[in-house]
């Protein structure tokens, strides 16, 4: 087998420009995989054709060194090892960035203990060309005792040298990984750790051919100049303010438009199917599984754009400086700078945004955030509060219901900051907290890269969301349609389902609320996804609309005729507010519960999570209802 | 050697005799670090971000809550917390 699949394993710390790297040797083309057994990811892909190098490519986290013993740090021993089902590497690429130079090369002295040939990958040649700083390579790779190879990120030069060198690899010696086993440094003190360094930083230092002390500075000249605003006590938090703001309206006035294009063509798909295919089939294809597609699929473009903005927001290096601006107010809370960006995107979605936690490097600030982004106010509430405060403010100027909707997402972030603050003081801290976050150099961001990135993000969203979100809307559909499946009359046939008996058992758990069994069966649903509930309801109260755009009109006016058992109007500002409250806390998403156990690898931390945030959620609704009715709302 | 002993010197007329430790510092001033003490995985990662005795500190930012810090060291630009921050003496 040997030359037809020669394995080759990147390996560098975060910044290095690993992942451009990468993407040039694999064209893109590659699948983000979990390592066995464990949630870190990694990217795997073979060697572009054009290179004529049959070879396979894997992607290691991002890494200083391998002292910590984070997981990342084991799995990427055992890559180094073959202890995976990845086999042991043919050779290893050590990328190191060319203005970082002796810090990067660090994880060099461990990985050569491997007996598994490396070569050097040094990045950002053009920032150090533009810097006009230049290394004496030939006394550089004799020093260090590997090949370099000079890469442009940019342009990708360097790139066909860097595959001659691990074609010359090819036909050297079998590796064979052993002596990796001396590879762990944590025995390493921080004395030795330390000379190592400062060995490692003469070494390079004098094969600098700028003075090192100019070089410094004309490397950071430009982000210098730029952190000056940027990082500027009182600017740069109104410039962060400014920034998050635009990313914020860009999500919903630039997704609303491919939205409502998905929306409307799963709508108009679903009649076509109706048309055509008669009987309970036909509702099963519309209703159940086209459906439920557009369930999934409607959120697509807002998790795209999001991730678009974050990904640019992080190539150019300001991510790291907003939550180095975010840390202090944040550590109130029992946060950290680094909650910033996972409870960002979970305004977008819950999921994507779990699964961003990992770069949190305490254990107890990582669970901590783990446990609040389900009260951030993600893009599902939205047709939820759409209708809702549309009902409450209908009769007033349009401006009502857009501050109720920003009071809705202020409101989301304080109670998620007060459930930090509480369980922060419940949870015991195994370890220590920190920040230490390296500020990386300014740089253009590359829109190719931003793109494919979020791309795969949303692709990932959508496959791990996408079953449970789907299986879930089935068996709502099957809830919502059985027994009483051969009536013709929706309302009827939902009157005797599964789920209005579920409902109507319920009916004592929502009268507290001011509810009765159809918000019930409304709010039941919304487990599948929460926006699910205004198509729930529109079915509940029998609105029979042909014309999408009239539905939630027809919808309102039944919600504002429909009355209690006893004769009095269902839905008063008292209810609704409830309502609107118990999805504000209630976390009724199966798909982040999913999530959650992944995350946290623990049913307990899951279980507790949904649980708790359903009777807090509960208990909220039935406090304001009542509360409301106290001071004469009712 | 000219060059070196030029920065030291710098650093002596901008940093404050004061400050015992980064934090201490104040922005737009220079230090040279002495030693780093304090939980073994901090003084570890400041290793790995380019944080060592002998070499040369500047707090360039400073938040508005005054905490983190933003400090040039060696050619990365790094932000710490107070708490990261007294664990460099200088």
């Amino acid at each position: 087998m040997k030359g037809l699949d020669v394995k080759i394993v990147l390996i560098g710390s975060p910044n290095s420009g690993k992942t451009t790297l990468f993407n040039w040797l694999t064209g893109h083309k590659s699948k983000t995989v979990n390592y066995p057994g464990s949630t870190v990811e990694y990217s795997t892909g073979r060697l572009l054709n054009s290179y004529s190098l049959d070879a396979s490519i894997t992607d290691t986290p991002g890494l200083y060194s391998l002292v910590s013993k984070s997981p990342e740090e084991e799995i990427t021993l055992q890559v180094i090892q073959g202890q995976t089902s990845l086999g042991v590497p043919q050779s290893l690429v050590l990328v190191a960035d060319g203005t970082q130079l002796a810090r990067h090369l660090f994880l060099l002295k461990s990985l050569k203990k491997a007996k598994i040939p490396v070569v050097v990958a040094m990045t950002m040649s053009d920032l150090l060309k533009n810097s006009q700083v230049s290394y004496d390579l030939k006394a550089l790779e004799e020093k260090l005792g590997v090949p370099i190879v000079t890469i442009d990120g940019r342009l990708g030069g360097g790139v066909k040298e860097l595959v001659e060198v691990l074609r010359k690899f090819e036909n050297a010696t079998e590796p064979s990984g052993e002596g990796v086993t001396e590879l762990k440094l944590s025995q390493w003190s921080p004395q030795e750790i330390e000379s190592e360094i400062r060995a490692l930083s003469q070494l390079v230092e004098s094969c600098m051919k700028t003075s090192p002390v100019e070089a410094q500075q004309r490397i950071q000249n430009r982000t210098a100049m730029w952190d000056r605003v940027l990082l500027h006590p009182l600017m740069g938090i109104v410039l962060f303010f400014g920034i998050m703001t635009a990313l914020f309206t860009s999500i919903f006035w630039m997704a609303s438009p491919f939205m409502d294009f998905i929306d409307e063509g799963f709508g108009s798909m679903a009649e076509l199917v109706s048309a055509h295919v008669t009987g309970l089939l036909g509702d099963f294809l519309a209703n159940g599984i086209v459906a439920s597609f557009g369930a999934v699929l409607v959120f697509i473009p807002q998790i795209f754009i999001l991730s678009f903005g974050i990904q640019i927001l992080e190539d150019s290096g300001y991510l790291a400086r907003a939550a180095t601006l975010i840390d202090k107010p944040f550590s109130w809370f029992g946060l950290n700078g680094k909650s910033f960006v996972p409870l960002l995107s979970a305004h977008a979605c819950a999921v994507p945004a779990m699964m961003a936690v990992r770069n949190i490097p305490s254990r107890k600030e990582r669970w901590l955030t783990l446990f609040i982004i389900p009260l951030m106010t993600c893009s599902a509430r939205l047709p939820v509060y759409a209708l809702l405060l549309t009902f409450l403010f209908k009769d007033k100027p349009a401006w009502w219901a857009g501050l109720a909707l920003a009071t809705l997402y202020f409101g989301g972030l304080l109670i998620g900051a007060l459930v930090s603050l509480i369980a922060s003081r419940w949870i015991q801290a195994k370890d220590k907290s920190f920040f230490a976050l390296e500020l990386p150099l300014y740089r253009a961001p590359r829109l190719s890269h931003a793109i494919v990135t979020s791309f795969k993000r949303t692709l990932s969203y959508a496959v791990r969301a996408g079953p449970i979100i789907f299986f879930l809307a089935l068996i709502i559909w099957a809830g919502t349609t059985f027994p009483a499946y051969d009536i013709e009359n929706k309302t009827e046939r939902l009157e005797k389902s599964y789920a209005a008996q579920m409902g109507q058992f319920l009916e004592p758990v929502m009268k507290p609320m001011g509810a009765d069994w159809r918000v019930g069966v409304g709010l039941i649903s919304a487990f599948a996804a929460r926006e699910v509930f205004v198509s729930s309801m529109a079915v509940v109260f029998s609105v029979a609309e042909e014309d999408e755009s009239k539905l939630t009109d027809s919808l309102l006016n039944k919600m504002s005729t429909a009355t209690n058992s006893d004769g009095a109007p269902l839905f008063t500002v008292a209810s609704v507010i409830g309502i609107i409250v118990y999805f504000m806390i209630a976390l009724q998403c199966m798909a982040t519960t999913g999530t959650a156990f992944k995350e946290s690898r623990s049913w307990k931390f899951a279980t507790l999570q949904t649980v708790l945030f359903n009777i807090f959620g509960y208990l909220s609704a039935v406090a304001a209802f009542h509360g409301l009715r106290l001071f004469g709302i009712s | 050697m000219i060059l070196i002993s030029i920065e030291k010197a710098q650093s002596k007329i901008y940093s404050s005799p004061m400050a015992k430790n980064l934090f201490e510092l104040g922005v737009g001033n220079t230090g040279e670090i002495k030693n780093i003490s304090g939980d073994s995985i901090l003084v570890g990662r400041l290793f790995e971000l380019g944080f060592k005795s002998g070499a040369t500190v500047k707090v360039v930012h400073k938040s508005i809550f005054g905490d983190p810090i933003i400090v040039d060291v060696e050619f990365s630009r790094v932000a710490l917390r107070k708490a990261e921050a007294v664990c460099v003496e200088l």
